[in-house]
């Protein structure tokens, strides 16, 4: 039987774009452009869905002045981008780094021409300074409509967008990736589409810890980063072979406790100024909006917490910045704030911290190469699921690298050989869940992975708690992975979302107990101390006849023809 | 009356013109085709950044914090 005849619908294309968040409209306007046909799964609506659903209010990280891509790359694979995630030395690959920054001010533009506005009303982009390079790298923007500008400029081109779609499986010829298999979470509609070339991009990898406010049952999704997503590009990728690095980093966060939707970054960066933190006692805990893991434990053991923002010691017209800010980045915060009667030149912004909410930004995700291909033939990640793809200018960036690299493999590849069998075996196990009695609602079931990872992988791990936590997620997966019931194509949806999110956890435990060390945003118990045996080692986690494996194994330094004197002198 | 989630419709303003149900991230709003209005089936599930109140053009979506904020 063929496809066509078993198949609800099967879409031939030359490149397929799982996520319709920045990464993937940019991908999918720019491999438009080189003239390949394009199709883009979003599990949402491209208009509001991402990281940037709701706004947006900077671009940071962006060359500028003294400040150049060699700086900024030296800071964010050496340091740490945040000081809480620092010592990065050898944990990630610092020439896509190079690339994603040493052409973010070309991108910008070309942006703007799609009809992405950044400029300010007098014409000119509006520099902030950012604590983080020491320079004028920050871009303040207006950006409550930017994600429906990109989204207009994807519309514009003639790419195939189909809204309410999520991926589900890679198919795979061999080691070539072939296209996906795809499910519209309205209508249950199953798709088969075959691509000569696939990118996946569907943002971070968070619901496996609670949210920020830690409420694990209702009003359970109040996630920093958009949780649309359950790592759906990571477990896809990683199911299907292809290598993910650094999965056993968790990263923890100064957060405010009042209200995690008043966005971090309007608070305390939104107009370049970074409030200060001060503990119970009014003494100055950081001179700056940030601090480490250990400062925050400190002053919790000697008892000085709750932690605030010092908004007294801002200057007068702050409150009035931040407010701005915030009218260009989630509005909806202006409301609870209102509602609240909080003051933001006088209430006291409570920062807490102490639990894990993702898997560490710019460090654990996809291994790509510097054309954002990866492992597996034919497959291409961008965004915030590969090392440099974090934030805006990361998705920007690996946005435009990887529609280059796959509209160039999809010219050279031969057609997509589909495996019929795979394909159905998908769909079956995919619609099991609709068929399941007395079985576990979804969220049930996410709120389990959630509760292990957060009990047995939290911040502070040790191998017994590893182990332990190891084998509960083996009883929960043998025992109720197959008894999730879905009654509509939502709940199935979410359905699919524990697959992702159990394969996540599981990976993300074994890899924190194979890395006996204690580094940058990771932290074991038993192994305090950073141990140099572990010095530029990294763990790779892959799939391999559906066993996980685990490698040690080193990433790339910065090519020669990348490094100046400036760099070697900073030893990256 | 009763319980009130943190999502609320109202429906003396609501035109049915389907934006919140065609926008939202997180997929919380279903349809009622017999009064050809949105419901919210899965308010558990927002989070909370707003999309439907900031695109709702006859402001008669609200969202309250919800009390794991307070």
């Amino acid at each position: 039987m063929s496809l066509a005849t078993t198949m609800d619908r099967v879409i031939e294309t030359d490149v397929l774009i799982i996520g319709g968040g920045v990464a993937g409209c940019v991908a999918a306007v720019k491999a438009s452009e080189q003239g390949a046909d394009v199709t883009l799964l979003e599990k949402a609506a491209t208009k509001r869905s991402g990281g940037a659903a709701a706004g947006t209010d900077h671009l940071a990280t962006i060359p500028n002045g003294d400040v150049t891509a060699h700086h900024i790359v030296a800071q964010v694979c050496g340091e740490g981008v945040y000081p809480p995630i620092r010592d990065k030395q050898g944990l990630t690959d610092p020439n896509l780094f190079y690339l994603v920054y040493r052409d973010a001010r070309e991108r910008l533009e070309e942006l703007e021409s799609w009809g992405v506005k950044m400029r300010w009303d007098d014409g000119d982009h509006y520099w902030i300074p950012s604590r983080r390079t020491g320079g004028m790298t920050t871009i303040r923007l207006h950006g409550l409509q930017f994600k429906p500008q990109l989204a207009g400029a994807v519309r514009k081109r003639s790419v195939r967008v189909l809204e309410r779609t999520m991926g589900v499986e890679l198919l795979r010829d061999g080691n070539r990736v072939v296209g996906a298999t795809a499910l519209n979470v309205r209508t249950n509609q199953f798709i088969v589409v075959k691509a000569k070339a696939t990118i996946i991009c569907t943002g971070m990898a968070q619901r496996i810890f609670n949210p920020e406010d830690g409420a694990p049952w209702k009003f359970k999704m109040m996630y920093h980063w958009c949780p649309t997503g359950a790592g759906d590009a990571h477990a896809m990728a990683y199911r299907a072979g292809a290598r993910l690095v650094n999965m056993e980093f968790s990263s923890w966060y100064s957060r405010l406790l009042d209200d995690k939707t008043i966005m971090f970054g309007s608070m305390t960066d939104g107009d370049g100024l970074s409030t200060r933190i001060v503990n119970a006692q009014g003494e100055v805990v950081s001179p700056h909006a940030f601090m480490s893991l250990e400062r925050y434990v400190e002053e919790e053991a000697a008892g000085r917490t709750p932690l605030y923002f010092d908004v007294p010691s801002n200057p007068e017209d702050h409150w009035l910045k931040r407010e701005i800010a915030t009218a260009d980045e989630r509005t909806i915060s202006l409301k609870y704030r209102k509602e609240r009667g909080w003051e933001y030149d006088t209430h006291r912004w409570e920062l807490h911290g102490t639990k894990a909410l993702a898997l560490t930004k710019f460090m654990a995700g996809i291994v790509v190469d510097e054309t954002c291909r990866t492992t597996l033939d034919g497959l291409y990640a961008a965004g915030d699921c590969v090392q440099a793809g974090g934030a805006m200018t990361g998705a920007i960036a690996t946005g435009f690298v990887c529609a280059a690299s796959a509209v160039e493999f999809a010219g050279r590849a031969g057609d997509p050989t589909v495996d019929g069998t795979q394909v159905r075996d998908i769909r079956q196990q995919v619609f099991a869940h609709m068929k399941v009695e007395n079985g576990a609602e979804p969220l049930e079931f996410e709120t389990k992975i959630r509760t292990t990872c957060e009990r047995y992988t939290g911040i502070f791990r040790s191998a017994g708690k590893l182990q332990e936590g190891i084998s509960r997620l083996a009883d929960v997966r043998k025992d109720w992975l197959h008894r999730i019931a879905a009654t509509n194509p939502h709940e199935l949806m979410r359905a699919l979302d524990c697959h992702n999110l159990i394969d996540l956890a599981e990976i993300h435990l074994r890899a924190a107990l194979k890395r006996e060390d204690t580094r940058a945003s990771f932290f074991r118990a038993d192994f305090p101390e950073r141990n140099p045996e572990w010095d530029n080692k990294v763990i790779f986690v892959y799939c391999s006849e559906g066993e996980l494996v685990l490698e040690t194994g080193e990433l790339p330094r910065l090519k020669p023809e990348y490094s100046r004197v400036e760099l070697e002198q900073l030893e990256v | 009356m009763g319980v009130q989630p943190p999502i609320k419709i109202d429906y003396q303003t609501c035109t049915g013109c389907r934006i919140c149900y065609n926008l939202c991230p997180m997929d919380v709003f279903g349809w009622d085709d017999e009064i050809d209005m949105p419901t919210v089936p899965y308010p558990g599930e927002c989070w909370f950044e707003g999309v439907c109140v900031m695109e709702c053009p006859e402001r008669s979506i609200d969202i309250r914090l919800p009390l794991s904020n307070w």
